[in-house]
């Protein structure tokens, strides 16, 4: 069965199958609401976010340059929601406070060991963590992977490795660790 | 790939990445209820157009330095008059006699005129309120 590129979808979509969007959505949605989990602080809003992220998508997809690729400009959608979100979050607890849930700890039933990624959110920032995630999940080139955080090349070499460094030296640490945050990148 | 590279990805795989139906169709509803927005022209350019639109520049700037090589702007022929500097000026001995300007006779006739015509409004203005009162 040959798979059709995200590319040929979006080209379908901007000839006027609009339906080929769906295609994308499909192709999506679960990597993308797993990502934005590890960027936002609860289950609700990774879901808003993931919804608003198609919308952009679908909205201003006439705008896509075919000189990316297409996970690389909806990763960089989703990241951006994820930001605004984060945003208009802090600013109503700065009127109604309200504990934040680890969307994450729902992974950790029945696990003996930490979720690598729980990890990471602890102990790296939060584009450090977003640029392994694309980098080792996605699979995306260094290049894209700067694209989609707007960052410089060797900003994201440097924090990729430093990112590896820091989950290796936390995975060797006694589980009895604490939460304490270093923050690379 | 290692051994950390295969754990991140096994790792995110175990998040749960279940999308509910009813969050697909908020998605669907959503999305059938958005327009679009139109394209800038500078976003979809493909990368074979901007290649050529560049080549093209560059061969024209090319051109145009060439061109400026082989025909240097010809030098000025004659020298341009130098103007004393404004510093001698205070050095005059004798001090400059001012003359008022004097103006014409028709314009100084027509300013008669026009004094005169304001002065008849005033007046007339003058009475009307008076007689008004």
């Amino acid at each position: 069965m040959t798979v059709i590129a995200d590319e040929e979808l979006v080209e379908r979509v901007l000839r006027g199958d609009e339906a080929a969007f769906a295609g994308l959505v499909d192709r999506y949605e679960a990597r993308l609401l797993r990502f934005l989990q590890t960027r936002c602080r609860n289950r609700a809003d990774a879901e808003d976010a993931l919804q608003e992220a198609f919308v952009d998508a679908w909205r201003y997809l006439d705008s896509f340059d075919p000189r990316w690729r297409f996970s690389t400009w909806l990763y960089r959608i989703a990241l951006r929601r994820a930001q605004r979100l984060a945003k208009r979050r802090r600013d109503d607890a700065a009127l109604v406070p309200e504990p934040a849930e680890d969307p994450l700890a729902a992974c950790m039933a029945g696990d003996e060991r930490d979720n690598l990624w729980r990890i990471a959110r602890r102990r790296l920032s939060e584009d450090a963590c977003a640029a392994l995630w694309l980098h080792y999940v996605e699979e995306l080139p260094q290049r894209e992977v700067a694209r989609a955080l707007q960052r410089s090349l060797p900003w994201t070499k440097v924090t990729l490795l430093r990112a590896r460094r820091a989950l290796r030296a936390a995975m060797s640490e006694p589980v009895a660790g604490g939460d304490k945050s270093e923050a690379y990148g | 790939m290692d051994d950390l590279q295969k754990q991140l990805k096994r790792d995110a795989q175990a998040l749960d990445g279940d999308v509910p139906e009813a969050l697909r169709a908020r998605i669907d509803a959503a999305i059938a209820t958005t327009p679009r927005a139109a394209a800038r022209r500078g976003g979809a350019r493909s990368p074979a157009l901007l290649g050529w639109s560049s080549a093209v520049a560059g061969l024209v700037a090319a051109a145009v330095f060439v061109v400026l090589l082989n025909n240097p702007s010809p030098a000025p022929e004659a020298p341009l008059p130098v103007t004393p500097p404004q510093a001698s000026l205070p050095l005059l001995a004798e001090p400059l006699r001012v003359e008022a300007v004097r103006l014409t006779g028709p314009l100084q006739q027509e300013l008669e005129h026009l004094r005169a015509d304001l002065e008849k409004a005033r007046d007339t203005i003058e009475r009307d309120l008076r007689d008004s009162l």
